[in-house]
């Protein structure tokens, strides 16, 4: 294309306000020079938005914020739920991932199948035509058929896994698999929320915020395409004075545009729209389209369009309006009665209108929403509708009745309560159910419900090691008052307990019935038999019960059954804590009596205490070596539960230092490799057994074990540290001895007790050491052991230097300097 | 007897524990160790111990309960990353 041509495609897509200072630019600047650098702005506002570099940017905030709170925890020992919670909000944006993952990879395959099919019928087509024997077209003709079949079956089956994948995403966020990116957002301010609460050191907390700002700066520009390929571009179309208006227009295509190419012809602005003629004071034709239209106002405000101030609360949502007017290229009408230009946005046609409250009501029907009594969680997340609720009015634990539902454009459930104005997000506010049983920390006020549990009688059943010296395990105690954050005080027990710890006596003798002998040393823990496994069935799925986040085939210990008083019953799955689950959406497996649980938690065993009966100084290795060794050999012999799972992990990449440190022997780094190895193959197995893995950290194990180059690199890793090893073994004897070593060396010679154990590699240093570096005394210590044939040590110092040839009779003659 | 990280306890008189790390929660002390065999190399075996003292006597427990242990292994693998990064920065 010659500069002519690029000249006229220029023109043919912008609008130039300022001709002469266009042609002064291309005087100076050659028009295919501009458009290099036209094109290499679009080009970059695709990579900007790249999807996959925002899903592995979030995946790795959410590795680092756990690796972060996993390295603080030591400061937040006191701050269990909190970790919980905090904890709970990230497993939920990795499960909106993983949900929205598995539906775009299904849809992916989907596509691949539906490619094959074409490929396949063009070739039964080609085949008829063919020129080959009759015999031979009709056995491949068969071969084909046989095959399209196969695959349309496929495609049938993976047609109905999209499908159903996809209505667990709109199952678990309520509103569809467009607004899982606002999802994400509701949770992380959730997050924010928390983290405010944790107990973390300062420089953790800066480190949160500086991803969390980063990501979320992310999430903005990838959620406002159009608005940062403006700027991309702005400084461009500056030069030449095109206007605001028609950047709108550019600005729109990019924004359809970006979203979906991949290549720069892909990006190429659409050819129809021809802006050469500006028609500055007359309606443009989406103007003139609009007018005399009659739409339903939807009841939005006008966020997306920057400086509109029009006054919505004058319109109603659900009446008709005619359009007397338009601007903005359609983008902002006026109607009929009223002086503001409002929002198109906030309005629909008749019948997309009526759609959406088909949708609206189908969902509320769905949900089942109206009429219940949910609790405000505390948060506040953004209410897309012009008549938002004022979240000042709400108490935190506090009940409020659902009078409606709405869903904002985002299909967002908004909710009204009884006695209240205007509506409130969904998402900050859980039902009882979930709101005691798996926030009671947060600092409500216990509800009637809860106020029922006065003067009740529940046995104490403690968890982990938050257990209270004044109370005894599996003892009857009586409620005296139920405080608030879920707390009892209890008669005849000073302070306040968590109810958590409390069970009723049938669900505690329930749990402890199989072993009595166990009950008073662990409560908790010792229960793993009789424990109930369940598996989904796939009966139900909902907001309220939300099975689709679990695995369809594997199988789930049920930690708690919760029953309510109108006889539903609702489990809480281990290793699952954000969620109840119906129980009517599982099927009992079994009662499982095995040793070993999925989870990986044995039956403990009857903790023995031993007294120490020695204590000797480190001889060999450094500190950092053994330290290594210990909990790499730690996590290779444990069960590896979730939490260490990721934690592990974690440290896998850490342990990675250890190629560059010299701080280890070389002995304990083969140790450690040999460990590694061990527990990557270990969780891998573990995690494909559970039905693959379920989170990123399970994820990237699996990815670790299966990394060909990073297997290979470590299998040479480990050769060259055994190649080292030998190498440091042969030539040990040639280095100086530290004098560390020299000063232990010389202490354990000069204990009596401790010579006693010298092992036969430290007697051959003997001489060496204690005549070049000894005090005298111990110079003469080691004199008269050896000349008196003393404590049995200079024994092998003879035999050996006899066998050595090296000595004949009499100790004055041995092969070292007295 | 001195029962301190660094140190190589006999316990029993049979099985040898190289103390690498300790760490104290809810007034409780606990240890984590390595098997080490007679000439203190490392064995296949690492263990959390409860530390209890009795009179002159020191013993140590392990700790069995899954949730304790889950949690201190996350306090002493946290630790030890610590010590790595500090390794890392300082090489």
């Amino acid at each position: 294309m010659n500069d002519k041509e690029l000249m006229q495609e220029f023109m043919k897509y912008y609008v130039i306000k300022d001709p002469n200072k266009f042609y002064r630019e291309i005087s100076t600047t050659s028009l295919s020079e501009l458009m290099d650098e036209l094109n290499s702005a679009r080009s970059n506002v695709v990579e900007e938005f790249n999807y996959g570099t925002f899903e592995r940017d979030v995946l790795s905030y959410i590795r680092n914020l756990r690796n972060l709170v996993a390295r603080d925890r030591l400061t937040t020992y006191t701050n269990r739920e909190d970790i919980e919670a905090f904890t709970n909000s990230l497993r939920n944006i990795d499960n909106t991932y993983l949900l929205s993952n598995k539906v775009e990879y299904a849809n992916s395959e989907l596509s691949n199948l539906k490619r094959t099919g074409g490929s396949l019928r063009r070739e039964l087509h080609d085949l008829a035509t063919a020129s080959i024997s009759d015999e031979e077209r009709t056995m491949k003709t068969f071969d084909l058929m046989a095959l399209i079949r196969e695959n349309d079956e496929k495609i049938k089956e993976k047609s109905n896994e999209a499908k159903e994948l996809q209505k667990n995403v709109d199952d678990f966020t309520g509103l569809g698999i467009t607004s899982i990116r606002d999802k994400f957002l509701d949770d992380l301010n959730k997050v924010i929320n928390l983290i405010s609460k944790l107990n973390l050191s300062d420089s953790t907390k800066n480190k949160i915020r500086e991803a969390n700002n980063h990501i979320r700066m992310k999430y903005m520009m990838l959620g406002r395409t159009g608005e940062r390929a403006n700027n991309a571009l702005s400084g461009l179309f500056d030069r030449f004075g095109i206007g605001a208006k028609d950047l709108t227009m550019i600005h729109d295509e990019v924004l359809v545009n970006a979203a979906g190419a991949k290549t720069d012809e892909e990006f190429e602005v659409k050819s129809n729209v021809n802006l050469v003629e500006t028609k500055k004071d007359a309606n443009s034709e989406k103007e003139l389209a609009l007018i005399d239209q009659v739409m339903v106002f939807n009841g939005l405000n006008a966020g997306s369009i920057a400086g509109n101030r029009a006054d919505y609360s004058k319109l109603e949502r659900g009446k008709e309006y005619k359009i007397v007017d338009a601007r903005n290229e359609g983008l902002e009408v006026k109607l009929e009665g009223f002086d503001d230009y409002f929002a198109i946005s906030c309005f629909d046609t008749k019948e997309k209108w009526e759609e959406k409250e088909i949708f609206r009501t189908e969902r509320e029907e769905k949900l089942n929403l109206i009429g219940q009594t949910y609790k405000y969680y505390g948060t506040k997340n953004s209410v897309n509708l012009s008549d938002a609720g004022d979240y000042g009015k709400l108490v935190t634990g506090g009940d409020y009745k659902i009078e409606d539902v709405v869903f904002s454009d985002k299909k967002e459930a908004c909710v009204k309560f009884e006695g209240l104005t205007g509506y409130y997000n969904l998402t900050d506010f859980a039902t009882p159910l979930v709101w005691e049983h798996h926030h009671p920390v947060v600092n409500n006020e216990p509800s009637d419900r809860l106020k029922n549990h006065i003067d009740k009688v529940f046995v104490y059943n403690p968890s982990g090691i938050f257990r209270s010296p004044d109370l005894e395990a599996g003892k009857e105690y009586t409620v005296e008052d139920v405080l608030k954050g879920g707390f009892y005080k209890l008669k005849g027990v000073d302070g306040k307990f968590s109810m958590t710890d409390f069970v009723s006596k049938e669900a505690y003798d329930k749990e402890h019935k199989v072993d009595d002998t166990k009950q008073a040393e662990n409560p908790v823990n010792e229960n793993t038999e009789n424990k109930l496994i369940v598996k989904i069935n796939g009966k139900n799925d909902s907001l309220n019960s939300p099975v689709g986040l679990l695995h369809p085939d594997k199988e789930y210990e049920v930690e708690e059954v919760i029953e309510n008083k109108d006889g539903s019953k609702f489990y809480k799955i281990k290793g699952v804590d954000a969620y109840s689950f119906d129980a009517n959406c599982f099927d009992i497996v079994n009662k499982k009596k095995t040793e070993t649980l999925d989870n990986g938690i044995k039956p403990s065993k009857k903790s023995r205490r031993r007294k120490v009966t020695k204590s000797e100084k480190r001889r060999k290795y450094t500190s950092v070596g053994l330290g290594i060794a210990a909990i790499v050999t730690l996590f290779a012999t444990a069960n590896i539960a979730p939490v260490a799972a990721v934690i592990v992990s974690a440290s896998l990449l850490g342990l990675a230092a250890l190629r560059t440190t010299k701080q280890v022997d070389n002995f304990i780094k083969k140790f450690i490799h040999a460990k590694i190895k061990t527990i990557l193959n270990t969780a891998k197995e573990k995690i494909e057994k559970n039905g693959g893995p379920i989170n990123s950290d399970e994820q990237e194990i699996i990815d670790l074990a299966s990394d060909e180059r990073f297997i290979r690199d470590f299998e040479e890793l480990v050769s060259e540290t055994e190649k080292a090893a030998e190498a440091e073994k042969t030539s040990k004897e040639e280095q100086p001895l530290s004098k560390e070593d020299i000063d232990t060396f010389l202490n354990m010679f000069a204990d009596n007790e401790e010579r006693q154990k010298m092992t036969n590699e430290d007697k051959k240093e003997l001489p060496d050491v204690v005549l070049k570096y000894g005090t005298d005394e111990q110079k003469k210590l080691y004199n008269s052991i050896v000349l008196d044939n003393k404590i049995g040590m200079p024994i092998l110092l003879f035999t050996e230097a006899k066998e050595a040839n090296e000595y004949e009779s009499t100790p004055k003659n041995m092969p070292f300097k007295i | 007897m001195i029962v301190e990280v660094g140190r190589i306890v006999t316990l029993d008189d049979t099985d040898k524990y190289y103390l690498s790390d300790e760490t104290e929660q809810n007034g409780k002390t606990y240890f984590l160790g390595l098997k080490v065999d007679e000439n203190d190399d490392p064995s296949d075996e690492s263990l959390i111990f409860e530390k209890e003292i009795d009179g002159e006597d020191v013993y140590l427990t392990e700790v069995e309960d899954e949730d304790i242990k889950n949690y201190l292994s996350a306090v002493f693998i946290t630790k030890m990353n610590k010590v790595l990064d500090d390794l890392e920065e300082n090489a």
